[in-house]
């Protein structure tokens, strides 16, 4: 079973290539101060606003910062954010998920009304006002995605215990006396894995744009933070004379959901046995304040 | 089998699907003779390649299947070398075909007025809905549904299997289709409506259709049929009238098909 | 008869998520509003002395336990009053509804666009599935469903404004601008639907009814345009419409790109100087928008697929 997920997994290309690109940008993030040519705080107004050269491979923002330290430096940034989002919303909306589906009734009941709250809102809606009124700061809007997310997370999981809770195996497992715990770990949970890692991956490829897009409307990370938003947002004034500076994040973005997206998409092929399209619904990164 | 020209004449048709490297012959060298006024059984069990070969016959074979060899002589004209739009003019209008699932095979959000003036429209761009609502409820009268205007204005989920049943031969008869190709016609519908849908096709029969129908109930055949031909593993194994193939079936898969039948004789 | 009970049981479900949003919004700017009267008299500026902080909270029912100035303040709201901007010392309703007509627009075009992009392309898929004009399609929606858009948007300002100089860089918000941002919206809904609508139709495409279609005489096109779209459609219709309750609530960064005068962009100034009348209007009068959007939609959906009516 293992062995044919990773070998169906590694025949898709452009799977492969997300999870090399993906692995490869969490190493450049955890070693991103070694990695970096420059310091990406360090300002020298005499070197501002250059073109590439072979000092600075991508050249300098407006305070004389390297970009393309400073893009390194982004990578922490927001892959970190994305995955301790994503990390969260795991926590909470797996158990709760599990709950819902397995013990049914008036707690499911509980839960679910609180995720349709959670999902009434339009996203950027709810983003705009918290973090408007406790101020724009990534780590407000790490709670207001923990917040809005939790809740299609438990949603996904709860249907699929649903579908397993009866099966026959977890049928023999009840009439076998087993207890509800141990069902749940022994038999549930390891069913349910496959879809959480999908939805999991491509959720990491949603909050990097998300927090981006944020950052980018100045509702995120604050200036002078490495932040690919943030240099969006510094770039802007420049599009006549250094459009470069709009590419280099950009691309950095793309690439990332790009790499994630292909990566879960994938994950999503190799783990769903026959039908043409995953069972997963496909998240998408898409973002729109 | 008859002295008269056959209508509709398949010959040595073969359909094969690609799936995955190997190649299913699903039709097999198949040739039979379809004649006015006669309806022609092709019995087979499931997987015996009997809806390929009816749909082999219009040119609907999709992806991975293909038409590698064979006729379908049409009056003596090869459809399989007609354009697809040449074939868009064959279909419905000279060769209609009803299927298994009557209620699948009409668009459930769609009227059945629309429908058949639908089946009408696309040989005749120049008709107009007004002009044939008479003539749509007259032929809906011909087969038995006895509230046309009910019917024309329904969506088919409003129907009964039977009723979509006949409004699907209505259909055919709209555009004055010469050949019915009948895919398990009753096969889904309830023992009254099944006897009430081969009547139809009887009648159909005797006012000069050809029917090929396609079925795996050899009492359906028995009831109704004139010539049958008995297809295996897409392979013609026996053929003649239902009279002759009765009374003296040679293949031991016709025998076996017949054994409740023989049973019960 | 039966629609009009599904409608009303619709609107019933919706009062309670408006009760606890309204609630939320309330209760969330008092949680950072230790300060309301502060700023209140900052706005109007005023130095905050003992005095005038206990007038100013006299005056705004601060002084009332929270309960009471919750329904104080939803009365006012259930008018559409949510009293005037710190910023701008006008009703916060008027200063959102001048600016909703540009938001609106922005939001019926890049529907719009999004699915006369959609249609055709998915068509085209469906009918050459798994060859050539299909796989290019996949690739091109996957990436254009993941490409933030507010990136996108920059680089067409670029490249039609900087470098062909056929739009302005800062346009505002004339309809005859509208194009570009429009388009940078649609990109990503195109995209999603035009996905949603090929799974769909190639599900639809193995009926009966299609081959039925076909074996009258219809073109595989022809056919899935006449019978497939239809079915197809439906469920991608309620995605448009959920798509465009969000786009009604305002796309900030496309519109402070496109320097689009609506209400997006206008939240966002307000929320960077704590103006809290106008957040507390905005998430009202948005959700609001967004719930009338569902329920319209709701409505469409049960004319369009008469089986509703049978359930």
């Amino acid at each position: 079973m293992f062995k044919s997920i990773v070998r169906k997994f590694f025949r898709n290309k452009t799977a492969v290539l997300g999870l090399i690109v993906a692995l490869l940008l969490v190493l450049i993030g955890i070693f991103a101060e070694q990695v970096a040519p420059h310091d990406a705080y360090a300002v020298d107004i005499s070197q501002k606003l250059l073109n590439p050269c072979a000092e600075y491979p991508m050249g300098t923002d407006q305070m004389g910062r390297c970009i393309l330290s400073r893009l390194i430096l982004g990578t922490r940034t927001s892959l970190f954010s994305a995955i301790i989002v994503t990390a969260i919303i795991l926590l909470i909306g797996v158990p709760l998920g599990v709950i819902a589906g397995y013990v049914g009734g008036v707690t499911d009941n509980i839960i679910m009304r609180m995720a349709d709250v959670a999902s009434t809102f339009p996203s950027s809606l709810l983003a705009l006002a918290i973090v408007g009124i406790f101020g724009p700061s990534l780590r407000n809007l790490v709670f207001v995605f923990i917040f809005l997310w939790w809740a299609p997370f438990a949603r996904m999981v709860r249907s699929q215990v649903m579908k397993i809770k009866e099966t026959e195996y977890v049928l023999a497992a009840v009439a076998a006396g087993d207890s509800r715990f141990k069902i749940i770990v022994r038999h549930i949970l390891p069913n349910t894995i496959s879809s959480i890692i999908v939805y999991a991956t491509l959720r990491i490829a949603a909050v990097i744009a998300h927090i981006a897009s944020f950052s980018f409307i100045g509702l995120g990370s604050q200036p002078p933070t490495a932040d690919w938003g943030v240099m969006l947002n510094d770039g802007r004034q420049f599009i006549t004379s250094h459009p470069l500076m709009l590419v280099w994040p950009g691309l950095m973005i793309a690439i990332v959901v790009l790499a994630f997206n292909s990566l879960g998409e994938g994950l999503n092929d190799a783990m769903t046995p026959t039908s043409e399209e995953g069972a997963v619904v496909k998240e998408t990164g898409a973002v729109n304040v | 089998m008859c002295n008269e020209e056959a209508v509709l004449a398949v010959k040595d048709l073969k359909t094969y699907f690609y799936c995955k490297g190997r190649v299913v012959k699903a039709v097999d060298g198949v040739s039979i003779d379809v004649y006015k006024g006669r309806i022609t059984a092709i019995i087979g069990g499931s997987g015996s390649g009997k809806s390929v070969m009816s749909l082999s016959i219009l040119n609907l074979i999709d992806k991975p299947g293909k038409i590698v060899d064979g006729q379908v002589l049409l009056h003596g004209k090869d459809l399989l070398k007609f354009s697809e739009k040449e074939l868009r003019g064959i279909r419905g209008r000279q060769i209609a075909m009803i299927f298994q699932e009557p209620s699948c095979a009409l668009n459930p959000v769609v009227k059945v007025k629309k429908h058949m003036y639908e089946a009408v429209r696309i040989h005749d761009k120049g008709a107009r809905m007004n002009n044939l609502l008479d003539g749509f409820r007259q032929t809906l009268l011909r087969v038995g549904l006895s509230e046309p205007d009910r019917v024309l204005e329904s969506y088919p989920f409003e129907l009964s299997g039977g009723m979509c049943q006949r409004v699907m031969v209505a259909m055919g008869l709209v555009t004055n289709a010469e050949v019915l190709i009948a895919d398990e016609p009753t096969s889904s519908l309830d023992l009254t409506t099944q006897a009430e849908i081969l009547e139809e096709l009887l009648r159909l029969k005797e006012e000069g259709m050809a029917v090929i129908l396609i079925t795996h109930d050899l009492g359906v055949v028995a009831q109704t049929a004139d010539d049958m031909y008995v297809i295996k593993d897409g392979k013609i194994v026996e053929s003649g009238t239902v009279r002759e193939v009765f009374a003296n079936p040679k293949n031991e898969y016709t025998r076996y098909l017949m054994d409740p039948i023989t049973i019960h004789n | 008869m039966k629609r009009l009970k599904l409608i009303l049981l619709r609107i019933v479900q919706i009062i309670p998520v408006l009760l606890i949003v309204t609630m939320l919004a309330f209760w969330l700017s008092n949680v950072s509003a230790g300060d309301v009267a502060n700023v209140t008299l900052q706005s109007k500026g005023i130095q905050p002395t003992e005095e005038s902080l206990a007038a100013i909270r006299e005056e705004l029912g601060l002084n009332d336990p929270l309960p009471v100035q919750y329904i104080n303040w939803l009365k006012k709201a259930c008018r559409l009053d949510f009293g005037v901007s710190f910023q701008t010392n006008r009703p916060v309703t008027e200063e959102i509804f001048s600016r909703f007509p540009a938001t609106l627009e922005l939001a019926i075009s890049a529907s719009l666009l999004a699915v006369i992009f959609a249609i055709p392309l998915a068509l085209l898929a469906t009918r050459y599935r798994d060859s050539a004009p299909d796989h290019v399609i996949r690739v091109m929606s996957s990436i254009g469903a993941t490409m933030p858009d507010f990136w996108i948007g920059l680089m067409l300002l670029y490249f039609f404004g900087v470098q062909l100089k056929i739009a302005p860089i800062v346009a505002g918000s004339k309809i005859q601008n509208i194009f570009l941002p429009a388009f940078t919206l649609s990109i990503q809904y195109a995209a999603t639907y035009t996905r949603v609508l090929r799974g769909n139709l190639v599900e639809i495409n193995r009926l009966d009814y299609i081959k039925a279609a076909r074996a009258r005489g219809l073109s595989e096109g022809g056919a899935l345009v006449k019978h497939g779209l239809k079915n197809a459609i439906l469920p991608v219709i309620t995605l448009i419409g959920v798509n465009f309750g969000k786009l009604v609530g305002g796309q900030v960064a496309i519109e402070t790109i496109f320097s689009w005068n609506g209400i997006g962009q206008f939240a966002i100034s307000c929320m960077k100087v704590k103006d809290l009348p106008v957040i507390q209007g905005y998430i009202i009068i948005v959700l609001l928008a967004y719930v009338i959007v569902n329920l319209i939609l709701d409505v469409v959906y049960m004319y369009i697929d008469p089986r509703i009516e049978v359930e």
